[in-house]
């Protein structure tokens, strides 16, 4: 942190004064118990594959951020649907991150080879998945405040040479809001390493 | 810009002063992010606050091998304007868990003010990308008005650098076929805009 910075203003002495106080807060909070947003999102995780979807929209609503949209309780598929669009293209719509097995197949039945992971909470695949592919395909992806709730994206088959795997991993950012998690995508020719889920700090 | 360490950005959710130094760094950058797209003092006030009490709760979240901490901070800038976007004055109002305007004085007018006159070229840029589709507008956003590079916005928006590419390339061809006055977008701010 080098840079020389000028002084602040008053409004922004006064705001760094409140933001701090917010800190120091949340740090006192994390020394006793931890905060409101890690107790909403942490608490129940003894999977391997995160479920991420509910909760994460319940950490939203705790934490009062942005605007909160209610997930419907669903099970089994109703996790994710995969449709074949009238030009080509494959939607896949998440509603709950889980079931990623079941989400692979649906993509491999609309001509999509897929390779998809949710890992834990504060985990990252390793990013050595396999030869990535460096030209560019579509990936549209929508979020979920767009969608009411659910993730989506768009690929088309196309695109893809034989031997050829769409690779997709989570990764979500601390405040627990669907929109903000980063959603991996790259595409890698040949075999597909697994994801070795490894510490996020 | 000189940015703090990946380590340090990682800290300011629950360290008072690691957070001191990262808002000291960068409010000036988040202002003039934000006075790029509003043009009301208070709200760029009462953004400027939402803009950081998010990247307090998200802090833990970064990392370092996603890119640069300004592309980080920019990516959850565009995160808190597209959800102040969608709401109603209301709603905004009622959503607001530390309203900014209420730290501002007469003098602080004056200043986001001016602040607010100086972007006025990059505001009117940013309201001519509302032609384009999101995800290609968003490319352009970042580096024609906020001076990130296309592998920075790409992290900023959790995308491959080839992709953020064809996105530029494809924003910039359609913002010269929608416009006859051509808005020439990498004129506008990018050179006093920050850089890593």
């Amino acid at each position: 942190m080098s840079k020389t910075e000028g002084p602040l203003t008053g409004f922004e002495e006064r705001l760094l004064g409140e933001l701090k106080q917010v800190v120091a807060d949340r740090a006192a909070a994390q020394g006793t118990a931890p905060g409101p947003v890690a107790v909403a999102v942490r608490a129940p995780r003894p999977r391997r594959r995160v479920w991420a979807g509910l909760t994460a929209t319940v950490g939203v609503a705790a934490a009062g951020t942005a605007a909160v949209v209610a997930l419907p309780a669903m099970g089994g598929s109703a996790a994710y649907a995969v449709e074949t669009n009238e030009d080509g293209t494959v939607t896949a719509t998440i509603k709950e991150f889980k079931d990623a097995e079941g989400l692979e197949r649906q993509l491999e039945e609309h001509g999509v080879s897929a390779e998809v992971d949710y890992v834990e909470w504060g985990k990252w695949c390793r990013q050595d998945r396999g030869e990535t592919v460096d030209r560019d395909f579509l990936f549209d992806q929508q979020s979920p405040k767009e969608q009411g709730g659910s993730w989506s994206f768009t690929v088309r088959p196309a695109d893809f040479e034989p031997g050829e795997t769409l690779v997709i991993d989570t990764a979500w950012s601390q405040d627990g809001e669907l929109a903000s998690a980063f959603i991996g995508s790259q595409l890698v020719t040949g075999p597909v390493r697994p994801c070795d889920p490894s510490p996020a700090r | 810009m000189v940015s703090s360490s990946g380590e340090a950005v990682r800290r300011i959710g629950t360290d008072p002063q690691a957070f001191e130094a990262f808002y000291r760094a960068h409010v000036d950058a988040v202002e003039r992010f934000i006075a790029r797209r509003v043009a009301d003092p208070h709200r760029v006030a009462d953004l400027t606050a939402e803009v950081f009490l998010a990247t307090i709760e998200s802090a833990e979240g970064y990392r370092p091998s996603r890119g640069a901490p300004i592309a980080w901070l920019y990516g959850v800038a565009r995160n808190v304007l597209a959800g102040d976007r969608r709401r109603s004055a209301r709603e905004r109002d009622a959503g607001l868990r530390l309203a900014g305007r209420r730290l501002v004085e007469a003098d602080d007018i004056a200043r986001l003010d001016e602040r607010i006159d100086a972007e006025a070229q990059a505001r009117t840029l940013y309201e001519a990308m509302e032609q384009l589709p999101a995800h290609e507008r968003a490319v352009l956003e970042l580096v024609a008005l906020d001076g990130l590079t296309v592998s920075e916005a790409g992290r900023a928006l959790g995308i491959r650098a080839p992709t953020a590419r064809v996105r530029l390339h494809r924003a910039r061809r359609r913002v010269r076929d929608h416009f006859a006055a051509p808005v020439s977008p990498p004129a506008v701010p990018a050179a006093s805009g920050p850089r890593q």
